[in-house]
């Protein structure tokens, strides 16, 4: 009896402390952060102003970047001081908030703003901080390190970024890749997305809002990468490609359309040729559309309602008389689109008395023209 | 006589910056943190430009849009919007439904200022 | 006579005994593992810049799908809510289940809406379609409103399915409230594992909370205490419950409540159980079933931040009825799909998640209250050591106790969306209260469920009344 006694009161007593002590620990924690994130807000609203002023304060050009760099040095004096003469605890404070502060800045701003924005950076030493953590056993930090290195247009650390494309944590090696896009410009693409392995739909469109900002410089690059052996990376160039409109991308998507391996990869392609709205393409869209693989003729039917070209008229009413429903659905869509004989067609077919085809052509008749159609 | 100009933007920083910026052109400038406080403020103090971003809390910088140009008194009160990035799709609704102009993030202070200082001159030719 | 006594209930003492202490060994597992998804889901989740992708338009399209029945008071509001959503390109389809007040009229005459030819393709059986309504707005022209008769929720659902056009579907609660990210924050582990099939959001109680526009845009506890029970409830479920389940690719729940699912997922399953009133935990453990055995890879997940906020019932009679209807689907659950307990080719379902839903989950209430009346019977009748009786019982207060407060703890370590120390504190308080009737309480409306279910045969849901989000802010 007494064991069990012992055995009950331990269980007992092993809850309380645990209770005891997270619940206290908690409350206190939380007052504790409560007024911790008061404070920090209040400096970094502090900073926000003066870095806000600093930041417009006008500058006289120089010759040569080292008057400008010495404008900005003196911009500084007064922060420095007064950070000089804070007490170590205070001053990690404050120079978390000055850092916040510059990262945020840096995503808002361009131009010469951001030059200034760089120099402080480099000045206040973050970016030898930032470095050190690159090679932190903690992934969570190098990866944290890499993406501020690349929104503070941290050049000095390139090297040391693009060794990173080889970390072995998949969101380091994404945040070092967004960086380098991000430092190196265009250029960086070849070399970036040579080395990329197995990069995640998530991660090809976060790439994506970078590289759309280069334009049309950015289309060899990307014509180049369809022909990478990565998959994932022969996806993301399809998919840049096919928002583009950019006329010489055709004929190489043709290729990967009609030959590529993988029938996902061949679905892509096909429906960005769609996208480019070019006609060279038809053709080739038109034996697509009869390829055993549905999802291949799915993509041809829509990349057709694309292109809405007149002479794909009689196949795509073809396709629409026959076949899974939601085949014929697209294919009547597609028609809808090809030029005023495919509309005709559609409206001869909404009064047919088969009523499937009926069905489908009111369907798509109002989705063009709107109520009671 | 200056024309007033009111921010809405609830990112403390660029706040900051666009109310300096724009103070240093030489204008008034009152700036408000969310949407619905824009929305009030612009009812009630008729300024001759309004700055919106389109990602605030409360009411987004479309939200605010909407009901600036429905309120008979706020239509013609041009309307320039903050993006974040270049959102083609964005850019075109905002258009869209009635505002002046837009600039996109990361942007420059001085190319803001431009844009205000067009925007307004616009507005007196007519 | 008395010895005969003693020794049943002394053995079922012993059997109580020895349950409590699998049960406790079981929860503090899940504490851990949660502990470390959390912490690992955090750390992974803080290098996603959702306020820009949030305005891409790569993200793949998704259909919202809510069922409606009799929900005129609120349902113009809850759509126009999911109507303002942060999400490259959407579509909301809402299914009037055949409701006998206004929401269909409400509906058309709010959002301009006509009868539209849109074909509407049968692949999933249901209950008749009326019509399909569409609206002559040009800004409203993402919605669309399919009008069926009467045949429940599940059977809503699947009518939504046939309707929808998107490869990706999102189910969610008429009165659902989704935070702007959330569309974005659920659909991401579908770009970044293409096997994932499944995806459920955490819910959380909105009662207490300031609810604008449709956003709630500040987060506090309610003023009532039964909210503020389901509050501790809900983070016991959600952060240490279900993080740890999706960490061993064992979820088997994704609450209706919101749920984002890969459409061909949905119709190679045939859709939702139009015969069981737990239609949500009933799909996932199907789709757990139909890819393990075909052996394809797959996963089931759940995500702990893309918020969705319900409200929770104020009034005991109609918590009795929620739980009473989870229990006895959690039971219908279990009973279609009890092949898989215990069977190797289930992997982790077979061998720890079922166990898991059959003895603690279902089971537990039944045994606890049985340990009540046992000891009720041993103090009758005169046997009871009243000393061992009340140790037992503080032990299992102060576990108890120790697993909700340590689901207070997740929440404080990564998500903390209760700003005020005050709200921390009484969330710790209501960890220890629950204890005192509380718990004794849903253990007794769990039971009352196996009655229903084997005794009077009821198969049915219970009503649920919504007061509506714009009146209970105003209140």
């Amino acid at each position: 009896m007494s064991v069990e006694l012992i055995i009950v009161a331990a269980l007992a007593v092993g809850a309380t402390f645990f209770v005891v002590v997270v619940a206290t620990g908690l409350l206190i924690n939380k007052v504790a952060e409560a007024r911790r994130s008061k404070k920090r807000e209040r400096l970094y609203q502090f900073y926000s102003g003066l870095f806000a002023d600093l930041l417009l304060q006008p500058v006289l050009e120089g010759e040569d970047g080292e008057t400008v760099r010495k404008q900005y040095e003196s911009l500084l004096t007064e922060v420095k001081s007064g950070l000089a003469w804070s007490p170590p605890a205070q001053k990690l404070l404050h120079r978390q908030a000055i850092g916040s502060v510059l990262i945020d800045f840096s995503s808002d701003l361009s131009g010469e703003s951001m030059d200034r924005l760089q120099y402080f950076f480099e000045s206040f030493g973050f970016v030898q901080d930032e470095v050190a953590l690159l090679k932190s056993r903690k992934w969570w930090l190098r990866a944290q390190a890499a993406r501020d290195l690349g929104l503070l247009h941290a050049m000095s650390a390139t090297e040391r970024l693009t060794s990173l494309l080889e970390d072995s944590h998949p969101d380091v090696r994404n945040q070092a890749m967004q960086s380098l896009v991000k430092l190196l410009g265009v250029d960086s693409l070849r070399p970036i997305l040579r080395k990329a392995r197995n990069i995640s739909r998530w991660t090809s469109l976060e790439l994506s809002m970078i590289v759309k900002n280069f334009e049309e410089q950015a289309y060899p690059y990307l014509i180049e990468a369809l022909s990478y052996p990565d998959q994932s990376v022969v996806l993301f160039a399809i998919e840049m490609l096919s928002e583009t409109g950019f006329v010489a991308a055709v004929e190489p998507l043709m290729n990967v359309a009609e030959s590529y391996p993988n029938i996902v990869v061949r679905a892509k392609a096909t429906e960005a040729l769609g996208r480019l709205g070019d006609q060279r393409a038809e053709t080739l869209l038109h034996r697509l559309l009869k390829n055993p693989y549905p999802s291949l003729r799915a993509s041809a039917t829509r990349a057709l309602e694309r292109i809405g070209s007149p002479s794909s008229v009689p196949i795509l009413s073809e396709r629409m008389q026959t076949g899974p429903l939601a085949e014929r659905l697209s294919a009547a869509r597609a028609l809808a689109r090809s030029g005023e004989r495919g509309m005709v067609r559609l409206r001869v077919a909404g009064e047919e008395t088969d009523q499937t085809m009926r069905a489908i052509a009111l369907h798509v008749l109002e989705e063009i023209e709107g109520v009671g159609a | 006589m200056n024309e007033r100009i009111l921010v809405a933007e609830d990112q403390p920083h660029i706040r900051a910056l666009i109310q300096y910026k724009l103070r240093n052109s030489g204008y008034q400038v009152v700036a408000v943190e969310d949407g619905e406080a824009a929305l009030k403020n612009a009812i009630e103090s008729k300024p001759d430009l309004i700055l919106l971003d389109v990602m605030m809390p409360l009411m987004t910088g479309f939200e605010v849009l909407a009901a600036l140009k429905q309120n008979e008194e706020t239509r013609q009160i041009p309307v320039l919007l903050v993006t974040a990035q270049s959102s083609e799709s964005e850019v075109l609704k905002g258009l869209e439904m009635g505002a002046d102009d837009y600039v996109t993030k990361p942007f420059s202070p001085n190319e803001l200022a431009a844009r205000v200082k067009t925007v307004l001159m616009r507005r007196k030719k007519k | 006579m008395t010895e005969v006594l003693e020794f049943m209930f002394g053995s079922y003492i012993y059997f109580v005994t020895a349950f409590f202490i699998g049960v406790n060994a079981t929860y503090t597992i899940l504490l851990i593992r949660s502990y470390r998804e959390i912490l690992a889901y955090m750390r992974h989740n803080t290098f996603s810049n959702y306020r820009v992708m949030v305005q891409s338009e790569l993200t793949p399209p998704v259909t919202i799908i809510a069922p409606a029945y009799n929900e005129e008071a609120t349902v113009v509001e809850s759509t126009r809510s999911l109507l303002k959503l942060n999400y490259g390109n959407y579509d909301v389809i809402v299914v009037n289940d055949g409701s006998k007040d206004e929401t269909l009229n409400v509906l058309r005459r709010e959002f301009s809406l006509f009868p539209s030819n849109q074909l509407y393709i049968p692949t999933l059986e249901t209950e008749r379609v009326r019509g399909i309504y569409k609206s002559e707005k040009p800004e409203y022209r993402n919605l669309m409103v399919v009008d069926k008769e009467n045949g429940g929720k599940a059977d809503a659902l699947n009518a939504g399915i046939n309707a929808a056009r998107y490869e990706y579907v999102c189910c969610i609660d008429a009165d659902s409230l989704l935070e702007e990210e959330a569309l974005l924050r659920v659909m991401k582990p579908f770009l970044e594992d293409e096997t994932v099939i499944a995806a459920g959001g955490i819910v959380r109680i909105a009662n207490g909370c300031r609810v604008v526009n449709g956003r709630v845009i500040d987060v506090a506890l309610s003023t009532k205490l039964l909210p503020i029970f389901q509050v501790v409830e809900y983070f016991r479920a959600f952060l240490s419950g279900r993080m740890a389940w999706h960490g061993m690719n064992g979820l088997m729940i994704i609450s209706g409540a919101f749920g984002m699912f890969k459409k061909s997922a949905l119709l190679e399953a045939k859709g939702y159980n139009r015969h069981t009133v737990g239609e949500d935990m009933e799909l996932v453990t199907r789709l757990h079933k139909i890819k393990r055995d075909r052996k394809e890879p797959y996963r089931i997940v759940f995500v702990p931040d893309p918020v969705c906020w319900t409200e929770a019932p104020e009034s005991a009679r109609v918590l009795a009825r929620q739980r009473n209807r989870w229990h006895r689907g959690l039971l219908e659950t279990i009973l279609l799909h009890g092949t898989m307990l215990f069977n190797r080719r289930y992997g982790v379902i077979g061998s720890a998640a079922m166990p898991y839903f059959l003895f603690v989950e279902l089971l537990g209430p039944l045994i606890e209250f049985a340990g009540y009346l046992a000891v009720g019977g041993m103090f009758v009748a005169g046997i009871l050591d009243v000393r061992m009786a009340v140790l037992f019982f503080v032990v299992a207060l102060f576990y108890g106790i120790m697993f909700s407060v340590g689901a207070v703890l997740l929440e404080e370590l990564s998500f903390q969306r209760y700003p005020r120390p005050r709200d921390l504190a009484l969330l710790l308080a209501f960890g220890v209260i629950e204890n005192f009737g509380y718990r004794q309480l849903t253990i007794l409306w769990r039971v009352k469920a196996f009655w229903d279910y084997f005794v009077r045969g009821v198969r049915s849901w219970g009503a649920m009344q919504r007061k509506g989000f714009a009146e209970a802010a105003a209140s």
